[in-house]
Formats: C-alpha cells, sequence, structure tokens
C-alpha cells in the first residue's frame, strides 16, 4: 500500500503527467495553428472552391499556371515588384540597422542614452500616424507614385531597429576592437572586417526581419500604389484579385498565389539557416 | 626602438574620478618597464594611454620627442597584446598575424617572411591555419604575441599577459617574454599585479597606488631601498614586518622604544647615521619594518648582550619545505595571527626545538631596517641625505658649531641665540679656500653617484664628491651662505636667500598683442612666413628640375615599340597566371572534397565507435543483472541492485547521446581545421599570384607610359608639399606673447605648445606666475623697470636688491646676481630670457614649464 502511494508522489511520476498534460495542450494549439495553412494549401489544389469540402474533390495544378498566365492580373509583375522592393530593402536596411546598432554599441557622444531612449520611444508609434506627411514628402521628390517610394519609406526608418543587434555587439570583447585599432584598423575597418564577420547570426536575422516586412506588407504599398496594377505588390494584388467582380471563382488562385508567395521567403530562410546556428565567437578571448 | 617621456600625465573621467594623477616617466630605449600595484591603481590607464586607447587628461606623452597626445593609435607604432588575447576568432592564425600588416599594404611576400619568422620564434609553425578556438591559451597568448611583434614596433605594450594562464604555464611564458625582449632589443611596458613578475621581468619597476606613482626604480633597489611603507610591504613575500617605535638619540646612541612592548634596542648613532635627525627626538613616531629574512633567533649557546635583541612569544608555524616561517608577537599578550604592528614572521631553516607559546630572543639585523614616519608613510632615511642638521650657536656675526666658527657677512640678518643650522648638500663644497676643516670617513656608490661621509669633529656631513676624493682625505669646506638656514624652534635666525623672483604675467595671442601694440609685430610674422615661403620655393624648385631631367632621359626612347613588346608579355603573362589560378582551383576542390569524403567516414566511423562501445556496456550489465537475479537470495540486495539497474537503464540513452555529440564535435573540430589548412594557403597562393600579376603588369605599362607616370608622381610631390606648406605656414603665424608688467615678450613655441596644450583657449583668460631664477636674470637698458633698494655683498656673490612695481599696484621684490654696486634709488632695467624660466598657472597651481 505504501510503496504505491509512493510510486504516485514520486518526482518521475510527477514529471510524466506534468509533460503528458502540456504536449496536449500544445498539440491542441499547433492544430488550430496550422489549419489555415493546410487549408491553403488543400485548395490552391482544388478544381473549383466549395466552402464545405476541407479536402478538394478534385485535384489540379491548372491554378498554378493560371497565376502566370491569366491575362485579367499581371501576377508575375507584382511578383517581381515585390521581390525587387524586399531585396533592395533588406540590404540596406541590414546595413543601415547593424551600422546604427554598432555605433550604439561601441562610440561613446553625447546624449547616446537620450538618442536610444527616444528611438524607442518613437518607435511605439505606429508607422501609418505619418501616411499623410509621408506622401506629401514624396511628392517633393517625386516618388509618390513608384515603387523606390515605397523602398524609401521602408528603409528610412531601418536604424530604429537597432534594439537586437546591439544586444550582439555588445557580447563582442571591445578588446578586439582595440587590438584592430592598434593593428591600424579606423573605425570602418572595424566595423566591416571585424565586427560583421563575427555578428553572422545577427546578419542573418537583420536580412530576414528586413526581407518580410516588406514582402508581406499591405498598408503602405496600397497607399503608394494608389489602385496602378503595375505598383501592386503581391500582398496588394493578392487582395485586389479576392474582391474582383465580388466572385469566389478566383479563390484557388488566391490560395496558389499565398503558396507561392511563401515559397519565396522559405527558400530564403532555409539558405541563412545553417548561418543562424553557427556561432562563431569560440577563441576570441580567453576561456 | 624609442625613448617614451610621460610628463606630468593625469587621467580624470567625466565622473571627476582620478585614475591617474601627475605620472612623469623617463623611458629609454630597449628597457623593460614593469607597471605594479594592486587593481585600481591607474596602471592598466597609463598603459592604454600610451597606447592611444584612451584619452590623456593632462600632460603630455612623447614618443622619441614627438607628442603624441593626438595621435591615433595606428600611427604611435606600438603593438599591444591583451590580457585576454583579442584574436580575431575569424581567422587562423596566419591571418591573425597578417591583418596588421595587410592594412599597412605591405607587399603579400614580406607579410608571408615575416608571419613564418615570429611563427618560428613562438613555435607556432605547425599552428598557422588553425583557428584560435582549436587551440589552447598559451598557444593563443602566443599568437597575440606573434601578431605584436611582427610589425617590429617601437614600443611593445603587454597588460597583464599571464594572468588568464595557469601557474606552470606562467612562468614558462614569462621566460619566454623575457628572451623576446632580450632577442628584440625593444622597448618593454608590461602591466601586472603580479610582484613575482614585476621582479624577474623588469629592468625597471613602477610601483603605483591610487593613480600615484610610489616609487620607480629597479628590482633590487625596490627590495633594498622602498621609498615609502606601502612599497615596503608591496614588494616581497611575506610581507615585511613593521613596528611602531620611537626612536630618541642618547649621545653616541640611539634607543628604540617600540610600542605595545616591553622591547627596547640601544644601537650605535652610526648605523642610524642617515634617519633624518628630527625623527631622533624620541617624540616622533615612526614606522619601524624589517624583513623576515633578516632576523634571526639566538639559540641558547649564542652570546646574549641584552641591548641588541629582544623578546619574541612563538604563535605558529608555517613550514615550507626549505625553510619555515616562525609566526610570533613582541607584545606577550599578542595572538601573532592577526596582522597587527607587534606581529612578527622571522624565516628560519627549521623549527627544531621550539614550541608555540616559547618566548625567544631574535637579533636584528639593524643595516636592513627601515624607518617611515608614521602619518606620511615616507622613508626617513633617504639614500642621498639632501639636508645636513646640526645644532649651533650664534653670536654677533659669529657662527659656530661642531668647533667650527665661521663669520657671516654683515648684510645677513641674524639674531643671536642657539639653532639648528640646515644645510643643503648643495650649499656644501670642497674648496682650497674653505674654512671647514673635515676628514672623509667612508665614500658610499649611490647608483651613479658618490657619496662621501665627511667627519667634522663630532658630526658627520655628507656631500657628493667626484672620482678623486678618496677615504681618509682632509678637505677644506665652503658653505654657500646663501642657501643655509638656522631655527631655533620655530624661530628663525638666519633665512635662505630667495632663489626665484616671482612675476604675473598673462598669455597673448598675436592679433591682439600687434593690434594693441600698434602692427609692431608684423615684421616678425612676415619674416616667420617668409622662411616657409622661402624653404618651400627651393623644395618645389627641386621637384621640377628632377621632372625636367627625367623627362630628358626618357624622351629619346621608341616608346611605341616599348608598348608593343611589353604588350606582348602581358598577354602572355595573363595567359600564365590564368592557367595557374585554374589549376589552383583544380586542386583546392579536389582537396576539399576529398577532405569532405573524409570528414564523412570519419564521422560516421567515430559514431559507430561509441554506439558500439556503449552497447557493449549495456549488455554487460543486463548479462551482470540476469546472472545476478539467478544468483541472489537476499531480498535487500535485490531490491537495492533492481534500482542500479533502473537508474543505468534510465540514464543510458542520455549518456549515450552525450558521449556521440562528443565524439561529432571533436571530429568536427578536426574536420574544421584540416579544412582550413586547406583554405587558408590556397587563399593565400591565390592572393600572391594575382599580386604578383598585377604589379609585373603595371611595371610593364609603366614602361611605355612613362610621361604619365612621370606626370602623376610630380602633380602628387606637388600637391603634398603644397598641404605641407599650408600646415607650415599656419603653424608660423601661431605667434604668442606673455605680457608681464605691460610688456610683451615672445614666447618661443616650446613654452608656447606647453601652454596651449595644457589649458587650450582657456590659456587666454588665465593668470600665471612666472619665477626667475636670480642668477639668469641680467641688468640692462630696456625690459622690466625696477628701483634699487639695497646691495648685499655675500663676498664671492653679490646681489643688487630692487623693486619692481606691478601695472595694479603690487610690488615684487627682485634679487639680482650683479656684481657692481648700484646706488640706491637708481632706476634700471631687468632683462631675462623665457626658457630659464618656470611658468605656473595661477588659479589651479598647474605647472606648465
Amino acid at each position: 500500500m505504501s510503496a504505491k502511494v509512493e510510486r504516485y508522489h514520486s518526482k518521475k511520476f510527477k514529471e510524466i503527467s506534468s509533460k503528458t498534460l502540456i504536449y496536449i495542450l500544445l498539440v491542441i494549439i499547433s492544430i488550430i495553428w496550422l489549419i489555415p495553412f493546410v487549408y491553403l494549401v488543400f485548395q490552391s489544389f482544388a478544381q473549383s472552391y466549395s466552402p464545405s469540402n476541407f479536402i478538394p474533390a478534385a485535384w489540379t495544378f491548372d491554378n498554378y499556371i493560371n497565376l502566370f498566365t491569366d491575362i485579367s492580373y499581371p501576377f508575375g509583375r507584382w511578383y517581381l515588384n515585390t521581390l525587387l522592393i524586399a531585396i533592395i530593402t533588406a540590404i540596406l536596411q541590414t546595413v543601415f540597422t547593424l551600422m546604427t546598432a554598432y555605433a550604439f554599441s561601441r562610440l561613446r557622444f553625447r546624449s547616446r542614452q537620450a538618442y536610444m531612449k527616444f528611438i524607442l520611444v518613437i518607435g511605439m508609434f505606429p508607422s501609418f500616424l505619418g501616411m499623410i506627411v509621408t506622401y506629401f514628402l514624396l511628392q517633393m521628390i517625386g516618388l509618390s507614385a513608384s515603387i523606390f517610394g515605397l523602398i524609401v519609406i521602408y528603409v528610412a526608418g531601418s536604424g530604429m531597429g537597432y534594439y537586437v543587434a546591439k544586444g550582439f555587439f555588445d557580447t563582442i570583447p571591445k578588446s578586439l576592437d582595440e587590438a584592430a585599432m592598434i593593428d591600424g584598423a579606423n573605425k570602418n575597418t572595424v566595423f566591416w572586417k571585424v565586427i560583421l564577420p563575427l555578428a553572422k547570426p545577427i546578419v542573418v536575422y537583420t536580412v530576414l526581419m528586413s526581407f518580410t516586412a516588406p514582402w508581406g506588407d499591405y498598408m503602405m504599398a496600397s497607399y503608394i500604389a494608389q489602385g496602378k496594377q503595375e505598383l501592386f505588390n503581391v500582398a496588394v494584388g493578392l487582395q485586389q484579385m479576392m474582391t474582383k467582380g465580388n466572385d469566389i471563382k478566383y479563390f484557388p488562385q488566391f490560395c496558389a498565389g499565398g503558396v507561392f508567395v511563401s515559397i519565396g521567403i522559405m527558400a530564403l530562410f532555409f539558405w541563412l539557416q545553417k548561418y543562424y546556428v553557427e556561432g562563431v565567437t569560440g577563441g576570441a578571448v580567453k576561456g | 626602438m624609442a625613448n617614451i617621456k610621460l610628463d606630468h600625465i593625469y587621467k580624470v573621467y567625466p565622473n571627476g574620478v582620478k585614475a591617474v594623477s601627475d605620472f612623469t616617466m623617463d623611458i629609454k630605449d630597449k628597457e623593460f618597464i614593469v607597471f605594479v600595484g594592486p587593481s585600481g591603481c591607474g596602471k592598466s590607464t597609463t598603459l592604454r594611454m600610451i597606447a592611444g586607447l584612451e584619452d590623456i587628461s593632462a600632460g603630455e606623452l612623447y614618443i622619441d620627442d614627438r607628442i603624441v597626445n593626438d595621435v591615433e593609435p595606428k600611427d604611435r607604432d606600438i603593438a599591444m597584446v591583451f590580457q585576454n588575447y583579442a584574436l580575431y576568432p575569424h581567422m587562423t592564425v596566419y591571418e591573425n598575424m597578417a591583418f596588421g600588416l595587410q592594412l599597412r599594404h605591405v607587399p603579400t611576400e614580406e607579410i608571408h617572411e615575416r608571419v613564418l619568422w615570429a611563427a618560428n620564434i613562438l613555435g607556432l609553425t605547425d599552428y598557422l591555419d588553425r583557428k584560435p578556438r582549436a587551440m589552447s591559451g598559451g598557444q593563443r597568448q602566443r599568437v597575440a604575441l606573434g601578431r605584436a611583434i611582427l610589425r617590429n614596433p617601437k614600443v611593445m605594450l603587454l597588460d597583464e599577459p599571464l594572468s588568464n594562464l595557469d601557474a606552470k604555464l606562467r612562468a614558462q611564458m614569462r621566460s619566454e617574454i623575457a628572451k623576446l625582449h632580450q632577442d628584440l632589443q625593444t622597448t618593454f611596458i608590461y602591466v601586472t599585479h603580479d610582484q613575482v613578475e614585476a621582479m624577474t621581468l623588469g629592468t625597471r619597476v613602477v610601483v603605483m597606488k591610487l593613480g600615484e606613482i610610489q616609487q620607480i626604480d629597479s628590482p633590487k633597489n625596490l627590495y633594498d631601498y622602498p621609498q615609502n611603507k606601502f612599497v615596503a610591504g608591496f614588494i616581497g613575500t611575506p610581507q615585511m614586518n613593521f613596528f611602531q617605535a620611537t626612536l630618541l638619540r642618547k649621545g653616541d646612541q640611539v634607543e628604540i622604544n617600540f610600542e605595545w612592548s616591553d622591547n627596547k634596542l640601544m644601537v650605535d648613532a652610526n648605523e642610524l647615521i642617515k634617519v633624518q635627525p628630527y625623527y631622533l627626538d624620541g617624540k616622533h613616531k615612526v614606522w619601524f619594518g624589517i624583513r623576515c629574512e633578516d632576523i634571526s633567533l639566538l639559540g641558547p649557546g649564542d652570546q646574549v648582550n641584552p641591548e641588541d635583541n629582544f623578546n619574541v612569544k612563538i604563535s605558529h608555524f608555517e613550514e615550507l619545505g626549505n625553510e619555515t616561517l616562525i609566526y610570533g608577537d613582541i607584545n606577550m599578550n599578542g595572538d601573532g595571527f592577526k596582522e597587527t604592528s607587534t606581529r612578527i614572521i622571522i624565516k628560519a631553516l627549521n623549527s627544531n626545538g621550539l614550541n608555540i607559546g616559547d618566548v625567544v630572543k631574535a637579533k636584528l639585523n639593524l643595516e636592513k631596517a627601515h624607518f617611515f614616519d608614521i602619518n606620511s608613510e615616507v622613508s626617513i632615511v633617504p639614500r642621498i641625505p639632501t639636508l645636513n642638521v646640526i645644532s649651533c650657536k650664534i653670536n654677533g656675526h659669529e657662527l659656530t658649531f661642531d668647533g667650527n666658527t665661521l663669520t657671516l657677512p654683515k648684510v645677513v640678518e641674524v639674531k643671536e641665540g642657539d639653532g639648528q643650522l640646515y644645510l643643503p648638500i648643495n650649499a656644501l663644497s670642497i674648496d682650497q679656500n674653505g674654512k671647514v676643516n673635515a676628514k672623509v670617513i667612508k665614500i658610499e656608490q649611490v647608483e651613479d653617484k658618490k657619496l662621501a661621509y665627511l667627519k667634522l669633529n663630532e658630526r658627520v656631513l655628507f656631500l657628493l664628491v667626484g672620482d678623486d676624493v678618496k677615504v681618509g682625505d682632509e678637505v677644506k669646506l665652503n658653505i654657500d651662505i646663501t642657501q643655509i638656514t638656522i631655527k631655533d624652534g620655530e624661530e628663525v635666525l638666519v633665512s635662505t636667500l630667495k632663489k626665484y623672483n616671482e612675476i604675473s604675467s598673462t598669455f597673448v595671442n598675436f592679433v591682439t598683442a600687434n593690434t594693441n601694440e600698434k602692427n609692431k609685430y608684423n615684421p616678425i610674422l612676415n619674416s616667420r612666413i617668409e622662411e616657409v615661403n622661402k624653404s618651400f620655393d627651393e623644395k618645389i624648385k627641386e621637384v621640377n628640375a628632377k621632372y625636367d631631367a627625367l623627362i630628358k632621359e626618357n624622351s629619346s626612347k621608341d616608346l611605341a615599340a616599348i608598348k608593343e613588346v611589353n604588350n606582348k608579355k602581358i598577354a602572355e603573362l595573363t595567359q600564365e597566371t590564368n592557367a595557374k589560378l585554374k589549376e589552383l582551383d583544380a586542386n583546392y576542390k579536389k582537396n576539399i572534397a576529398e577532405v569532405k569524403k573524409e570528414h564523412k567516414v570519419n564521422k560516421k566511423q567515430v559514431v559507430l565507435k561509441v554506439k558500439e562501445e556503449q552497447e557493449r556496456i549495456k549488455r554487460e550489465e543486463n548479462e551482470s543483472y540476469k546472472k545476478f537475479l539467478k544468483v541472489n537470495k537476499d531480498k535487500d540486495v535485490y531490491h537495492k541492485r533492481k534500482t542500479e539497474h533502473q537508474d543505468f537503464k534510465e540514464n543510458f540513452p542520455k549518456e549515450r547521446e552525450n558521449l556521440i555529440n562528443k565524439a561529432i564535435d571533436g571530429e568536427a573540430l578536426n574536420f574544421e581545421t584540416a579544412l582550413n589548412e586547406i583554405k587558408a594557403p590556397y587563399k593565400r597562393d591565390k592572393k600572391i599570384l594575382k599580386n604578383n600579376y598585377k604589379t609585373t603588369v603595371k611595371a610593364l605599362k609603366d614602361e611605355y607610359n612613362i610621361i604619365e607616370v612621370l606626370n602623376k608622381e610630380r602633380n602628387e610631390e606637388l600637391s603634398r608639399l603644397t598641404k605641407q606648406k599650408k600646415v607650415d605656414l599656419a603653424k608660423a603665424k601661431q605667434i604668442f606673447f606673455l605680457k608681464i608688467n605691460g610688456h610683451l615678450y615672445q614666447s618661443p613655441d616650446t613654452i608656447s605648445n606647453k601652454m596651449i596644450q595644457g589649458l587650450g583657449t582657456k590659456v587666454f583668460v588665465k593668470d600665471f606666475i612666472i619665477e626667475i631664477p636670480n642668477d639668469k636674470i641680467r641688468v640692462s637698458d630696456e625690459g622690466l623697470k625696477a628701483t634699487v633698494e639695497s646691495f648685499l655683498d655675500y663676498g664671492d656673490k653679490k646681489f643688487v636688491i630692487c623693486n619692481v612695481k606691478e601695472e595694479d599696484g603690487s610690488e615684487h621684490e627682485f634679487y639680482v646676481l650683479n656684481d657692481k654696486e648700484i646706488a640706491k634709488g637708481t632706476e634700471i632695467h631687468l632683462t631675462f630670457d623665457l626658457i630659464d624660466t618656470h611658468i605656473t598657472e595661477k588659479s589651479m597651481n598647474l605647472r606648465i614649464y
């Protein structure tokens, strides 16, 4: 009898029961989370859309082909637009963000602390608050109806995302900077040749973050496009597709577009993943 | 290879913390200087200021007579080794070492040569293609050293380079660093908190505490002649014994009374002859310090003279193997454990025959004793006493001391009575016509100086002498009356003649001075500008002449023909280089593929091996358990064995996974090293190939483009000269003046630089005090206006005393060395060179020049 009671109170029993509960909860949550994606993928292969069927009645690949061949909308153009915007933004934003982060991490200048706090506070306001002013500013430089205007908007505030990268830079010992400076490097060389190679994980993180934001952006993109189809990105385009003619005819094609859009970002993630995991700081200093 | 001079260097942080105060030191070429002190004493900060990693708040830093306060670290030609190595983790050892040279655009072949040289010296040749994380701590520090010596810097700076290593490795690296210094013959500055490192490595050691220098000296002198109690206690293990005591002179003997103890010593006054007389009155407390090896215990058979030994109560022993430290107390009630001012540590060969609680007799070697002031903790036994103090008597103008009588000049104001005569050693000189007779009883060599002990009748005077004076000589002494002081308690009977004349001044720039003086100084400015112009005109002429000659020389060549030939050569070279590059690429790819394949196989193998081993262990455990079940009949033992087996089963998978991961990690590191060993030489070879190609092609092209090349060279040279001229002209226009009593004196450039360096633009609103030595000021026709007040005749020296009235009404008394008497009331003018003066900022009392 007592042995039995002891078993129910043992540490092992408690561990197993609590783990079981946690896993059940997690499985339920992940099913809820995954269903829309699975649904999207299934519907992208449906011959016709019927809301009552989770699994399509008849399968086809035509939706993907139609995406690029249907002349009623230029999906290819939208995709290229998005890719161009995202790539340029990712490059510029990464450079600016990392430079800002480096400056805040390494240089000591007056009101540095105040600046950092100020940026944090400013970052708490939603960006669309400044939409109208932004529009007038872009109009003044002649970029109000152009995808480059969109790039300017995305890149302009990139320094504000310095926080995570600064935290990473702070962990790189300052004596590396100093050693490089004695070796003959200036701040610029230190940044490009010493700090950046050591900061691969954070570079990857920054690239991913700055790529995904414009890739899925709807609000600014639709605002700048001003209804001109050739300026749409995929998010705006797909939304247009759905509302076209008040019809559900396009829904499978919309799903196909959705799947296609996520492929791009997945490819980028898998390509960059190996740097993400790789830690390279070992051996710099003692230990 | 350089001299370094630190001139009144301060480091003050924005929050007001003074990290380094008034650091002044001259470091000679090839010296090994060690900064040592407890943590927070400013030693690293000083080093970082020399490196340029930290701004200097005040003062000047010279490397080879060039002020480098505002020079970037990379342009100071220094190298530094950091405590945590600071290697670039993403580069191989080779790249780590080559980085500095690459940034300085040194040719690739030379870099290669130098890296191999440094690697050879430090035994790193086999590790060149490894990354730092695949190396041990000692190896990493060696790479850091290699990186530093590679550039052949003027100064090597080492910031606690050994403190991250274990004790054995530290000793080994210490001797390697010493050898490196011998081989390289470079100036080393080394920071450490470890006194063993400091004593063994340094040619001179700087002991620091709370940002201030305590003493700069050779390790031996630090040990033998500490200048204060801190140094005495810091250097040497175990620490020096300190007791509080009073000294009382009783005729030829001095009585030492120890506080909180009944112990008392009577010693011959000659043993304490250098102790400042002020402390021998039995009232002033002093710290009495003696090292543990200078105390010996008296055995039962030894002769006991009650006056030169004292009682120690033994509290405990520390056996060190080759010797024993005996702890005790000179206070019979003390416990000997706490660090009090009665605790004593004695070094002895062994503790045979001694027991805890015994009271034994100890004899001190008083020649090795040290004495410090109780409050300031400064040594009161100077190696070269600067002051002789003797009792004296004044009667009329007759001065009597120790059997000698001198007549003071009539001009000296005296008060009659008994007193103490203070005789600086500078005031004494050996002179045929001297009136004081003395006998040289001893000559002591102190560093490069000779200190003579001169006996008058009873008292001994100190004097620095040359090589011609021998022990036993009878000499005659001359005394410079202007430098003596006679005091009776606090009352001054005879005072020293003022050495410096003070006057206030302000610092004025050229425009202000020139405007106020109605363009009086334009000619000075113009001549300075003209000088610069002239020197540059000459240089430009030279460049042009050289250019013309070269053009003439080359104009006869058939450049078109050369072009054709060279272009053919270039084409050939391009083809050849491309072929070589292809071969390199192919080889590289092949090797990499091989290594990768090997790695795959190896990885599988190591995992398999671990798995097999683990399977075997599992099998054995299962079998043994089964066997146990069969054999065992005891229930208790069964339960025990069962839990053991269950634990094993539970932990086994985790353990196995750990071992597998460890094996994979090890193999991954091997793989990475192997990859680097292919990658790094490949990259290097490729670079060398490309560089060679580039330089050869450029040389070939330059040969037929010679005219353009010459043009370009000349233009570059001219633009460099123009730039330099601009700088020099700006410098020439920087003329400053010191305004003294309404007169403007042009400030020499050295003084101007120091003033501006020290105070910035504030220099123009500050007041300064100028001190002019009385022998550097002359009576002349123009200059400072003064009225003669009186004339002082000291016999061999004569002074005019005059009154200088400043514009604001304040008056100064000036003493001017002058042979001729000038009548009272005469108006004279005084001139002097600013170079001879001292300049001090008034409000902060900051000595500037």
